[in-house]
């Protein structure tokens, strides 16, 4: 559904996203993890046509976002960071008028508009203005004009900000049921919501994506292991002898890097001290030895990892 | 085309959301009766002292607009402050854009609502020339000329005003931007100098005034059409590209 090659924004001078790569697949629910200023927002608005890209090439749907932008927004329901509300409509003309903008046929478009706002719960707040609501209501009001020509595809930036728990949770709910026919891309700073709702986390930081894979399998790498990169100058034999130390589970050679290995075993000083006598004993000549920092972990550092502070 | 409709509707009711349109109306309406009655009194006046009354009541009509154009180049910025500036401050840029319109049909739209509302004030005073007639003779072809080329004055005003509300997110500095560029366009024709050497000749031609004489003592000459026209041309490319560009960055 969403395909992203080597994707860079700049704005000015400064790089916003870096060489970015990506899929998403019809039917899927992918989060969007990243501290603040991550390159989050700046993503989706290049997903979406708001924005061109500095380099790289993204297609929707089949569709490039720059050379068919058109068939591309057709696809696409998007809430941005903040809401886009016209604040002198009242809930309905304004679900009314993103229908059309959104070329919902015109006898479709009062039943569309019931649907989301039975969907979203915005029935008791429908005839008043946008500019009067709360918070957490223009957010549902924002959610509900994503939904009301009932895209394939869904991106949401930071879809929770600003809801009570409650809602947080009947949200969260509503994007569980939208799978399956639906698409959707999300974005969050929390922890714990990527974890309920997706499917598949994309983390990224500072502009570059650290890791992608379901929350499952990223927690307990996280946990699990230590990566250690061997730069050496003699390979024979080098996997099958570091193998052999206990603890060790996995080595292999890193790919476009010569006399380069990868070591992955368990969290243990002790295994680590094995593996360098093993290089010195076996005098594979080494270069250097480095324990990789595994950037994933400092991301998960700066994440919210709590749900404190969501609400408010 | 229905797109084009769907943006200016909303843009034409949005009007009447702040005081802003009913101000506009009334006011110009207002200052234009007033106007209008004493180029009336003038012409009573004038016969009291002795002069033959006017064969064509058109006369009445060349002072008064000459006037509209002048009220409107004071008020026009109110119209256009509005249209682009807001949408990007409340963030509804991000909806329009991300819907499947073209941004031509989004500056369209919006141009469209300017020219209907000022259509309106322009209509309410047509009612001065039906009174004329009903009084007298007067030749409704010269004041239809001379409406034509205020029309098109305060057209290319509405193109110039929409496009500064594209640089901006802030109605005021967009208003005041826009005032201050009519009345360059204006002013611009009093530092003529010999109006026979090429300099002055250039700064006649730019000058959007010297445009509306012809037309307002009814002749309607295709220069200063085209003149108008492609002002209006150039103000809603320079928005489109304004409105394009700003995402690009
Ligand atoms: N219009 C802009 N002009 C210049 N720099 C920008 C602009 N928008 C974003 N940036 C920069 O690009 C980087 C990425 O910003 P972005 O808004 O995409 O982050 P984000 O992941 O959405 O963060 P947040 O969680 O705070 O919403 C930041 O360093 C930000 O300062
Ligand atoms: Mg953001």
């Amino acid at each position: 559904m969403i395909k992203v090659r080597n994707l860079t924004k700049l704005y000015g001078t400064v790089k916003a996203i870096d060489n970015l790569n990506f899929d998403v697949k019809a039917g899927e629910i992918v989060g969007f993890l990243g501290p603040n200023g991550a390159g989050k927002t700046t993503t989706m608005r290049i997903l979406t046509c708001f924005m061109p890209a500095t380099s790289g090439d993204v297609q929707v749907a089949g569709f490039d976002v720059f050379e068919n932008a058109y068939e591309v927004k057709k696809q696409i329901g998007y809430l941005p960071e903040v809401p886009p509300l016209y604040g002198e409509m009242t809930v309905r003309t304004y679900l009314t008028y993103v229908a059309k903008l959104k070329q919902v046929e015109r006898s479709h478009i009062s039943q569309a508009v019931n649907r989301v706002i039975e969907r979203c719960h915005l029935a008791e707040v429908q005839n008043r203005i946008t500019g009067h609501l709360s918070k957490g209501y223009r957010q549902r009001v924002g959610l509900a004009q994503a939904l009301v020509h009932d895209p394939k595809l869904l991106i949401l930036d930071e879809p929770t900000v600003g809801l009570d728990p409650k809602q947080i949770i009947e949200i969260r709910q509503l994007i569980r049921e939208l799978s399956g026919d639906h698409t959707v891309l999300l974005s969050t700073h929390i922890l714990p919501e990527v974890a309920q709702t997706c499917q598949r986390i994309i983390i990224i930081n500072e502009g570059k994506i650290v890791a992608v894979d379901t929350y499952a399998e990223l927690s307990q790498q996280l946990r699990k292991t230590d990566k250690i990169e061997l730069h050496l100058q003699k390979m024979e034999g080098a996997i099958s002898k570091l193998k052999a130390i206990p603890g060790v589970i996995e080595v292999s050679a890193i790919p476009n890097q010569e006399h380069a290995l990868l070591v992955e075993c368990q969290v243990d000083e002790a295994i680590r001290n094995k593996i360098s006598k093993t290089v010195v004993e076996q005098n594979l000549g080494l270069l250097e030895m480095k324990v990789q920092t595994y950037s994933m972990e400092d991301v998960f550092l700066k994440l919210t990892t709590d749900e404190k502070g969501t609400a408010s | 085309m229905k797109n084009i409709w769907l943006i200016a509707w909303k843009d034409l009711k949005g009007y009447f959301v702040t005081p802003i349109g009913y101000l506009v109306l009334t006011v110009f309406t207002v200052l234009m009766s007033w106007m209008f009655f004493s180029s009336v009194s003038n012409v009573l006046m004038s016969q009291q002292y002795g002069r033959p009354a006017p064969g064509d009541l058109s006369v009445v009509m060349q002072p008064v607009l000459g006037n509209m154009a002048v009220i409107f180049l004071l008020m026009g910025s109110l119209l256009t402050m509005r249209l682009i500036a807001e949408e990007r401050k409340m963030h509804t840029l991000e909806l329009i854009f991300t819907s499947p319109l073209r941004p031509i049909e989004i500056v369209f739209g919006k141009y469209l609502a300017a020219l209907l509302f000022y259509g309106v004030m322009l209509a309410i005073t047509l009612i001065y020339p039906l009174i004329l007639k009903s009084v007298g003779t007067i030749h409704l072809s010269q004041v239809f000329a001379g409406y034509l080329g205020v029309f098109l004055l305060g057209a290319s005003f509405l193109s110039l005003g929409l496009f500064i509300s594209a640089l901006t997110e802030n109605q005021i500095t967009a208003a005041a931007v826009t005032f201050g560029l009519f009345l360059f366009f204006w002013i611009i024709a009093w530092i003529t100098g010999p109006s026979d050497s090429v300099a002055g000749k250039l700064i006649s031609y730019v000058s959007i005034i010297d445009h509306l004489s012809n037309f307002i003592r009814g002749l309607i000459d295709t220069q200063d059409v085209i003149y108008y026209l492609s002002f209006i041309f150039f103000g809603l490319f320079l928005t489109t590209q304004a409105v394009e560009s700003q995402r690009w960055r």
